[in-house]
């Protein structure tokens, strides 16, 4: 992986890694998200996500469990 | 399992895809081919969630698929893994998205951070993961230690208690930045063999850790774009 650069508008300062043997278009494709049918580029979306605030309770609840 | 390319930067047109995407932090873009392709099977599934709690403790409390639950995709759900399964590729770009998610939090300094695994309808095994992130460098690091984590239990490989080493030098590291990081000042500061710290340090570097462009240049503030 090693760093890589494209044209990109000021306003939209990205950094880009790609990996050996990725091409210079291939790499500005994937740098560029915004312009396009973006919406329908993708067959399947799934969504996470993770808090501090329910780690930090988590880890809580095994302290007292443990001192118990 | 190939990384083809990471991009670190704002993406306005993703944030109308999850609607928990806190607009002012940057995302970090992580363009991933699966192969071999096929999801996995429940009790592949089961074993490698655990394997990945013990070393990832906190997905167990991830939140997952909270907004396309009415999407005409198949969730299966099991008691106590918070990752769900659809039963195709996706399931391995999923995970790499949660562990990478998890490193965001446990690392990166984020209080709160979301990710998107999205597949491209061609070529079907291609995937862009977006992922909240405040630095690139742990970013790069965080989706290639992911990578090759999911990539050794695929080959059906036990996972080894050493990788907890390397996330424990990286944590430390970040928490401690300015302090010396060469293996002989690591071993003496954390009490650990010196094997292990140079093994945990060539770990680091060779996923990314340690970029060799300067380090002020990863971080990028919030609202910047």
């Amino acid at each position: 992986m090693h760093k890589a650069m494209v044209a990109e508008p000021k306003s939209r300062a990205r950094q880009l890694f790609v990996a050996k043997g990725v091409s210079t278009e291939d790499a500005e494709r994937f740098s560029d998200v915004d312009s396009g049918s973006f919406a329908n580029r993708y067959r399947i979306v799934l969504d996470c996500q993770s808090e501090k605030e329910s780690v930090e309770r988590h880890r809580k609840i095994t302290v007292s469990h443990r001192a118990d | 399992m190939k990384i083809l390319a990471v991009v670190y930067g704002h993406f306005p047109d993703v944030l109308k895809l999850y609607s928990r995407f806190q607009p002012a932090v940057g995302h970090l873009k992580v363009v991933l081919d699966v192969y071999p392709a096929g999801g996995f099977e429940r009790e592949q599934f089961l074993s490698m969630f655990e394997q990945l709690a013990v070393l990832f403790p906190t997905i167990s409390q991830h939140t997952c698929c909270t907004e396309y639950e009415s999407t005409p995709l198949y969730l299966e759900e099991e008691e106590g893994v918070s990752i769900k399964r659809v039963g195709e590729t996706a399931d391995i770009a999923h995970l790499v998205e949660h562990l990478i998610v998890d490193m965001q939090i446990s690392l990166g300094g984020m209080r709160r951070c979301s990710g998107l695994t999205c597949g491209w309808k061609d070529p079907e095994n291609r995937f862009d993961l977006f992922v909240e992130c405040v630095d690139a460098r742990v970013g790069l690091f965080a989706a290639q230690f992911a990578v090759y984590l999911v990539t050794q239990i695929m080959a059906r490989k036990k996972l080894s208690l050493r990788n907890e080493l390397v996330l424990k030098l990286a944590r430390y590291i970040n928490e401690n930045q300015g302090a010396a990081i060469d293996a002989e000042s690591l071993s003496s500061v954390l009490g650990w063999k010196k094997g292990n710290v140079e093994m945990a340090l060539a770990r680091l570097h060779e996923f990314g850790f340690f970029p060799p462009d300067n380090r002020e240049d990863t971080r990028m503030e919030e609202g910047s774009a």
